[in-house]
């Protein structure tokens, strides 16, 4: 299930995020996504800093009740650590197993 | 103690100030930049939601104070920007936006909160008019010909 490309420079916050959610959310499925290229120059990433965006994609039955906010809250109180050393942003995509019809 | 006691006064003064702006207008957008200058990509979505939605709405630009920036985050229990506020209440930030502007559900919630919209393309002034005069039919009122040719090009 781990990224098949990058160096392990790259992968070392992907993979921790990667096991935090993983753990935490129990996720049938779970995508994460380094966009950081699509961001470089932006003014708040500083020179030479990498993996500060990503896309991620998690299906959890832990959703299942919770709108959207309260989603996305979940995943991000699980990446607090990441937030507070350099991650930026991220975009999440959260369903439950119901509404990904898996 | 007395070092405490002074940093949590400053905390209940940021958390007014902070209770203030997300109720300063019906809905407010927390964004980089400006709505006519957005800095950021996902603040410039926000707007170009909004304006498709036809909402006025008010906007802060957390990058020129740092007190705000910060302190909206622990409020909200938010970390990120952009956000978007409707009657003092977070609806999201840039995906769940998207995601309720894409499924409807974002027109809905405006409604509810009696939030009003914009017809695209046309004043607000003319669906207020034509809903008055529902009640009667055109003939009823004396429309010259012009006028219903317009009515139902609309």
């Amino acid at each position: 299930m781990m990224g098949s490309r990058g160096t392990s420079v790259v992968l070392s916050r992907a993979a921790r995020m990667r096991q935090k959610l993983q753990s935490a959310l129990e996720a049938s499925a779970l995508d994460i996504e380094d966009v950081s290229y699509q961001h470089a120059g932006h003014a708040a990433v500083k020179d030479n800093a990498n993996e500060t965006h990503f896309n991620i994609k998690v299906i959890s039955p832990k959703f299942e009740g919770q709108n959207l906010v309260k989603r996305h809250r979940m995943v991000y109180d699980l990446l607090t650590d990441e937030l507070n050393s350099g991650l930026h942003a991220i975009s999440i995509v959260a369903k439950t197993p119901t509404e990904s019809g898996s | 103690m007395a070092r405490q006691n002074g940093s949590s006064a400053a905390e209940s003064t940021l958390k007014k100030r902070l209770e203030q702006l997300v109720n300063s207008h019906p809905v407010i957008l927390f964004m980089k930049g400006n709505p006519e200058e957005p800095r950021c990509g996902f603040s410039r979505r926000v707007v170009d939601i909004l304006k498709q939605e036809g909402v006025e709405f008010g906007s802060f630009d957390i990058l020129t104070d740092n007190e705000v920036r910060e302190g909206l985050k622990k409020f909200s229990n938010w970390p990120t920007f952009p956000q978007l506020y409707c009657k003092g209440e977070l609806l999201g930030g840039c995906d769940i936006v998207i995601a309720m502007h894409e499924s409807g559900e974002l027109k809905d919630v405006l409604k509810e909160h009696n939030i009003p919209l914009r017809q695209q393309g046309s004043k607000i002034e003319e669906p207020v008019m034509s809903e008055s005069a529902n009640e009667q039919s055109p003939e009823a009122i004396g429309l010259t010909e012009a006028q219903k040719a317009r009515l139902e090009s609309l």
